[in-house]
């Protein structure tokens, strides 16, 4: 110790020790003596604990009050004002809550700007399942992947959980007060330097809000950014009306309907309520009279080519030609026939001729239904076609769009360049990650100075946004939607915000100079001036049904729209376009999609929907080209190899994907991938496809596409097989229904057995519950997938483990090809457990884990399991499925956050079988509910959650016992078939088989005769496509 | 004591066990053989406590390699019991040169095939739910499912094993205990030999279970074996749903537990050098063995593939296409190489007497057997019924790490049974080498003489 060198006082020390009083313990003279340089040591040699020494002494006493202080305080943080809003149950309230017992709200949730009704199921607080709304118009109670998977996004860990202030969490209130200051020199300025960029959506009240903020401020600018629909709400068609005007179609009157790429199934607005239309009609025709047809001509597999009669692939500059030679035929006056083809028609002439044959036949009956990413010379034509065939005003009406015609991401890239913008509001938006690559998004938005950024995730856009507020989630928030067909509908929030979440409609507030906006207070505000008196007992209504305003615009045959001048609007389209040409020889066309799980991207970091096999590549977490299969043996490339699309100075390497029906010479991209501020899951998945887009063409690029060395091993769930023995799927011409129907699809084997009826026999005592799937109705679209995923808490397993053949979905949706690969038909069948009343899985489980109900279920013990796997060596159907991993461990970053499960299901452990259950916590919810209303369960009380989510009711579940029962009604029909039947296991799921409805004219200029689905013996080429 | 042939054998085989020190090759086998123990011991590991997905298996494919390896296991097993019990009963005076070495082999192979269905189980520490025992669950396994009988098959196997093996140690165990000079050596041997003291009564009784031993043992094997093949066959799969599975997997068990004593055979008579013991006229009987029951397999497989065509079934018959030019093609042409056409150079005397060919057929015969069950267990399963279930699987490094640790597993106790045990039967072989009336050795009782109650 070097300090002992220099000597001390010792005296000093005597004297101090000796007056010292009660106990003070010393551990050396230096220390002792309190002598400076000892301090002075202490700071050399020891300079942390030089702190410490001088900290002021801290007795027993003060620590005991710190403590208790702290307990104290501890607990007053937990404490918050719950919010004095009314929000109100649906349909039966509850005289008070029961716990246990599911209570659901009528609520709406948006997707890409369209609103659809839904019902969320709650158990104590907490949202756990997102229904349809059958009060909603828009939807019917249907659902589509993305309003079931909203659960998810909910319970998103990622979730950005604070306002941040470059990075820097902070409040609310300091947010708050910055716009506030702004304020004045908003007014000042009439909104000079303050921009708005919205995204796609389009609820009612944040349009309003912005609106009523830009007559105030008549300088404000107000930018929208739609990544996954690029054009304009109706802008195509707003050179033939003067105005733009969107198409609302009429499926429930169609009986001839022609999709030019126009996917109403799976991807326009309003495709849950067209697919219902669309299938109920279809439906009826097997008794009914008017039969529909249904022709697809797309630029990629589409779900709507999948349901078609014919479906017809096309390369995009073939589809123009189609177009303008039909409406040369159909409609001469607006475009006259061209003395030669316009260019290759996907078709022969005689195939024309009969599709031109059955159009004029069908004549007003008749839809021509273009694709919404198509030039606006498709769209004009095929609404030209409309008009002369007088389907206008019937099968189709045109409307207005509920929003202005607003500028895009290049003017506001423009404008910032130019320095106008000084404050830019991004209200739910992403335009970092989704510009198009010729768009310098990020060095513009450098330069304002003011960035707010209102999103739900940190993500791109938010790591250059100055202010960055955390986006409320649509469950958990106060607004309201419109539906496609105008019907708007509230949102009632399920939840107090997660994670103190703000919506638009607060922000804007701000800006209007509110100095506490409240969404539900604002929300009120907007609707109290439209509603009119009595407004509480409308809201309430409102709130109660789900809907708030039923559908605008002309809704009967005599409404046709404004009229409409095609001629120059074609001439418009065509001189903005240029003459239809064809891409060179050796280049490829690319079509940019919005991918149908994870659309543009902002469900990325949903991993129900990542997994989710999409519907006809069955891939899963990555994103290909798709290219034609004739294609990719040329150039020799296998799935998932590497190529590189080049386009300009913008290139792309990325896997393919062989898509069987993809057009030949074209590409399909989906958009949505490679994000760089995704979240844990969504970061890094897949491949960025906008670094191809370019402004002026956002759908549609010629690219040039060469080999890489690489390979993606990519995760799809089914391969490219075909079918052997009994077919899977089957389909019957509605000609040949109408002639024979007792044979139909039915080709079973007698199941004539000495052995005793299997329990339960069918109409003995008590429920036989059973399942009809009618695969004319089934498209594909995956709703009941992650309906089922929701319901059942079933895990994520990553994509690892889906290329190893491991997914966990109980319900899979099939996919098989029929025809030529370059233009096959498409079925799919959705396999759920078939609950065999010969199960082959019962009597081989050594340990008795899965036996069968009295009521006909095929149960499945999970506690009883000990892993043998023999059940599911022996299902036929294989559709059990094996928990290799604990998947659902709380660490594991894809676990599914456990407030989303769903109570009244277990969730399964390692090491165990699971597999479909007919949903028997719903059947037995029924049972004790009835049990306790004292009467019997009735057809209808148990739905299934597949079931409900079905958009086009594809699903009926039910008591076999009861002859009355939907169910029941389904399996007497001819057309009833079960899957294997020559195994006699005795599913109680059977399938109605798919009816088709082909033109036979047609069929043979197609050079295509098809031969029906029988039974098909001999060897199948294994392995290939 | 040197001038009885009887004797001087018994000191040299004795002493091989109690004096001899043990070669640098044995103390090599047996670290490498430990090394790969350890490997197997880290994938156990791995498995019990994350999960079966370590293996390569999925959802059309659930059984895979730990039943490939179960049945593989299963099948050298048989070769033990098959000599020891079969061999004994039609009197083949060559069997003793093979015979302990055989039933060590039958044992540790009997012990890793039932090791393989636990560790295939999703939670293996559940695997006593297959046992009838009274429990508050108040449930008794299914006895119509085929595992069930399956345990109780293996189960039954390996206590036979043990007790076979044990019960014709006991006299051998005796005269280690009565020539031990250490302390440790005494003692173990002692207890071990449960007082074996010769008496005449003890030999009579020891006959008594011997053979009663070797009658009960050609029906277990067949049982073993043949109930494992249920598992296959009473499922509905194509590919596993076949009637000639119990006799076909038989045959298979014992042409690969007959290439494996051959393997054992050559390996022990060139490492301790038993060239008179063991010769090539004994290779020679067990080429021919391998021959027979090589054609037996080979009917076996034409069998099934007529079946699967007379049946008319797409299903049934898509599977042998599958199986021929499918994604598992190569193991199945690897298979009837290995089983089918390599074994017919065993027509040739010059080959059954060629070590060294002698040694690669019956590696190749493994091989075979391997690629047999891979191709069963694997192929049946990945292209069923529906085609959109359909999937493939690929062995993992755990996989490997199982099969080979295995092998590891079963090479460091055969290594060291030779060393702790007589690897060839002591009394037997100085019954074999002559009258075998000189004197017992110290301890012994004289009026007995060994082998004199066999005439």
């Amino acid at each position: 110790m070097s300090a002992a060198a220099e000597g001390f006082d010792i005296d000093a020390l005597r004297q101090r020790l000796a007056r010292a009083e009660g106990p003070a313990y010393w551990r050396c003279l230096e220390e002792a003596a309190g002598d400076a340089r000892f301090q002075r040591w202490l700071e050399r040699e020891r300079p942390r604990l030089a702190g410490l020494w001088q900290a002021p002494a801290i007795d027993r006493r003060a620590v005991l009050k710190l403590m208790a202080a702290s307990l104290a305080l501890a607990g007053v943080t937990a404490c918050g004002q719950a919010p004095q809003e009314a929000i109100v149950p649906y349909v039966q309230m509850p005289e008070s809550l029961l716990p246990g017992m599911p209570r659901h709200y009528a609520s709406s949730l948006e997707h890409a700007g369209e609103g659809i009704g839904v019902l969320v199921e709650t158990r104590e607080g907490r949202p756990v399942k997102v229904e349809g709304n059958p009060a909603h118009p828009g939807s019917r109670g249907a659902t589509d992947t993305y309003a079931q998977a909203a659960l998810l996004s909910l319970y998103d860990p990622d979730r950005s959980r604070s306002v941040r202030r470059r990075g820097t969490p902070t409040s609310w209130a300091v947010f708050a007060g910055e716009l506030l200051a702004a304020r004045p020199a908003l007014q000042a300025g009439q909104g000079e330097g303050f921009a708005i960029l919205t995204g796609d959506t389009r609820s009612p009240s944040v349009l309003a809000s912005i609106e009523a903020l830009r007559n105030a401020q008549p300088q404000l600018r107000w930018y929208r950014h739609d990544a996954g629909r690029p054009q304009a709400p109706g802008a195509a068609l707003a050179d033939a009306f003067g105005t733009p005007h969107e198409p609302r179609y009429h499926f429930e009157r169609a009986e001839l309907i022609v999709s030019l790429d126009g996917d109403f199934l799976g991807t326009l607005p309003g495709h849950l309520r067209y697919g219902r239309d669309y299938l109920q009609r279809r439906r009826e025709q097997a008794d009914g009279p008017a039969p529909t047809r249904l022709y697809a001509f797309e630029c990629t597999p589409t779900l709507t080519g999948a349901k078609a009669d014919h479906c017809v692939p096309a390369a995009p500059a073939a589809l123009i030609g189609l177009a303008r030679a039909l409406a040369g035929a159909l409609a001469g006056e607006v475009a006259p026939a061209p003395a030669a083809p316009p260019g290759p028609l996907p078709l022969p002439p005689a195939a024309f001729a009969a599709l031109v044959a059955d159009l004029r036949r069908a004549g007003p009956a008749a839809l021509v239904v273009p694709g919404e990413q198509q030039p606006a010379q498709v769209q004009v034509l095929a609404h030209a076609i409309n008009a002369a065939l007088g389907a206008a005003g019937r099968t189709v009406s045109y409307h207005p769009p509920d929003l202005p015609t607003l500028p895009d991401l290049a003017a506001l890239v423009a404008d910032a360049e130019a320095g106008m913008i000084d404050t830019l509001l991004i209200l739910g938006a992403n335009p970092v990650h989704q510009a198009p690559a010729d768009l310098p998004v990020a060095p513009a938005l450098g330069r304002i100075r003011r960035l707010v950024h209102l999103g739900p995730h940190l993500d791109e856009t938010a790591a250059l946004a100055t202010w960055h507020v955390p986006e409320a989630h649509p469950l958990e928030a106060w607004g309201d939607t419109r539906a496609f067909d105008g019907t708007i509908a509230l949102q009632q929030p399920t939840i107090a915000p997660l994670f103190g979440g703000r919506t638009a409609l607060e922000v804007l507030g701000l800006l209007a100079g509110e100095a506490d906006p409240q969404a539900y207070r604002l929300l009120r505000a907007h609707w109290r001036e439209r509603l009119g008196e009595p407004f509480e007992s409308r809201w309430f209504e409102a709130l109660r049904e789900g809907v708030l305003a039923a559908p605008d615009g002309p809704a009967g045959d005599a409404e046709a729209g404004p009229d409409a001048d095609w001629r120059a609007a074609l001439a418009a389209a065509d001189s903005d376009s240029g003459p239809d040409s064809a891409p060179a020889a050796a280049a490829y066309t690319l079509l940019l999609r919005p991918d149908p799980a994870i659309w543009d991207g902002r469900y990325a970091n949903n991993a129900w929907l990542q997994e989710l096999p999409r519907p006809l590549t069955k891939l899963t977490w990555h994103n290909a080209v798709m290219i034609a299969p004739a294609d990719a043996e040329v150039l020799d490339l296998a799935d998932g190899d590497h190529v590189t699309l080049t386009a300009g100075e913008h290139a792309l390497t990325a896997p393919i994907w062989r898509l069987p029906g993809q057009p030949a010479g074209v590409l399909t991209l989906t958009l949505g991938y490679g994000r760089r501020a995704g979240g844990q899951i969504g970061t890094g998945v897949g491949v960025d496809a906008y670094r191809l887009r370019t402004t002026a063409s956002p759908a549609m690029r010629t690219v040039g596409l060469h080999r890489e060395a690489g390979h993606t091993p990519l995760a799809s769930t089914q391969q490219h097989h075909r079918m052997a023995g009994e077919p899977a799927v089957r389909e019957v011409d509605l000609a040949e229904l109408a002639g024979q129907a007792q044979q139909a699809a039915r080709a079973e084997p007698s199941s004539a057995s000495l052995y005793p009826e299997p329990s339960p026999r069918e109409g003995g005592t008590g429920h036989a519950w059973a399942m009809s799937i009618d695969l004319t109705a089934c498209i594909g679209c995956n709703a009941c997938v992650i309906a089922c995923q929701a319901e059942n808490n079933i895990p994520v397993v990553g994509e690892r483990e889906v290329r190893r053949g491991r997914e966990m979905h109980w319900l899979r949706v099939d996919r098989y090809y029929r025809g030529p690969l370059a233009a096959p038909a498409t079925a799919f069948q959705p396999v759920p457990c078939m609950h065999c009343e010969n199960a082959h899985c019962e009597y081989v489980c050594p340990v008795e884990a899965t036996q069968h109900s009295h009521e006909g279920l095929n149960e499945m013990i999970y506690n009883r399991c000990i892993g043998t796997r023999y059940c599911s060596q022996n299902c036929p159907y294989k559709v059990r499925r094996f928990n290799w991993f604990d998947y659902t461990e709380p660490a594991q970053p894809l676990a599914t956050p456990a407030p989303a499960h769903n109570p009244d299901v277990s969730v399964r452990v390692r090491g165990v079988m699971e597999k479909c259950t007919y949903c028997v916590q719903r059947i037995n919810r029924a049972r004790i509910a009835a049990g306790r209303d004292g009467r019997a369960l009735v057809d209808g009380d148990v739905r299934t959650a597949c079931q409900s989510a079905c958009p086009t009711e594809a699903i009926v579940f039910g008591d076999l016992a009861d002859p009355a029962s939907a169910v029941a009604v389904r399996k007497r029909q001819p057309l009833d078939y079960a899957l294997l039947a020559g195994l006699n296991a005795r599913p109680r799921t059977t399938y109605l088989a798919a009816v088709r409805n082909p033109n036979p004219q047609f069929e043979r200029a197609l050079g295509r005769t098809r031969k029906p689905a029988v039974r098909e013996p001999g060897v199948p080429r294994p392995g290939g496509l | 004591m040197a001038a009885n042939p009887a004797q001087a054998l018994t000191a040299r085989l004795s002493a091989d066990v109690l004096e001899r020190r043990p070669s640098p090759l044995w103390w090599l086998t047996l670290v490498l053989a430990g090394v790969l123990a350890a490997i197997f011991a880290l994938a156990l590991g791995a498995i019990f406590g994350w999960g079966p997905g370590w293996m390569g298996m999925n959802i059309p494919v659930a059984w895979a390699f730990p039943i490939v390896n179960t049945i593989w296991w299963i099948g050298i097993a048989h070769a033990g019991t098959f000599i020891s019990g079969v061999l004994l009963l039609t009197r083949q005076h060559w069997r003793i040169s093979v015979s302990r070495i055989a039933e060590a082999m039958g044992l540790f192979a009997i012990v890793l095939a039932g090791l393989f269905p636990i560790v295939h189980l999703g939670r293996p520490w559940f695997a006593y739910w297959l046992l009838p025992y009274p429990n508050t669950m108040g449930l008794w396994p299914q006895w119509r499912s085929p595992l069930v009988w399956d345990f109780f098959s293996i189960a039954l196997y390996l206590i036979f094993t043990l007790v076979f093996l044990y019960v014709s140690l006991l006299p051998d165990l005796a005269i280690l205990r009565d020539r031990a000079r250490r302390r440790w050596q005494r003692y173990g041997y002692g207890l071990l030999a449960l007082g074996w003291r010769n008496s005449a009564r003890q030999w009579q009784r020891y006959q008594q279970t011997m053979l009663l031993l070797s009658a009960l043992a050609a029906p277990i094997v067949v049982a073993a074996t043949g109930v494992i093949s249920l598992d296959l066959s009473v499922s509905i799969v194509p590919g596993y749903h076949f009637t000639i599975f119990p006799p076909y997997f038989v045959v298979g068990a014992l042409y690969s537990g007959f290439s494996m004593v051959v393997l054992i055979a050559i390996v022990l008579r060139t490492a301790r050098r038993l060239d008179a013991l063991i010769t090539r006229g004994h290779i020679d009987r067990l080429g021919r063995l391998m021959l027979l029951f090589s054609l037996a397999v080979s009917y076996a497989y034409l069998c099934e593939i007529f079946n699967g065509w007379y049946a008319g079934e797409a299903y049934y018959w898509r599977v042998y296409a599958d199986r021929w030019a499918g994604p598992y093609a190569p193991m199945y042409w690897g298979m009837i190489t290995c089983n089918v056409l390599l074994p017919q150079l065993l027509w040739l005397r010059g080959v059954r007497r060629s070590l060294p060919l002698m040694f690669l057929l019956a590696l190749g015969a493994q091989l075979g057997m391997w690629l047999e069950r891979y191709v069963i267990v694997i192929t049946s399963t990945h292209r069923d019924y529906l085609p959109s279930a359909w999937d493939t699987v690929w062995p993992t490094a755990t996989d490997w790490a199982l099969l080979f640790g295995s092998l590891g597993v079963f090479i460091f106790l055969l290594a060291l049974f030779v060393r702790l045990m007589p690897s060839l039967s002591i009394h037997e072989m100085r019954e074999a080498t002559g009258p075998a009336n000189g004197p017992e050795p110290a301890g012994a009782h004289p009026q007995h003489t060994a082998g004199s109650t066999r005439a």
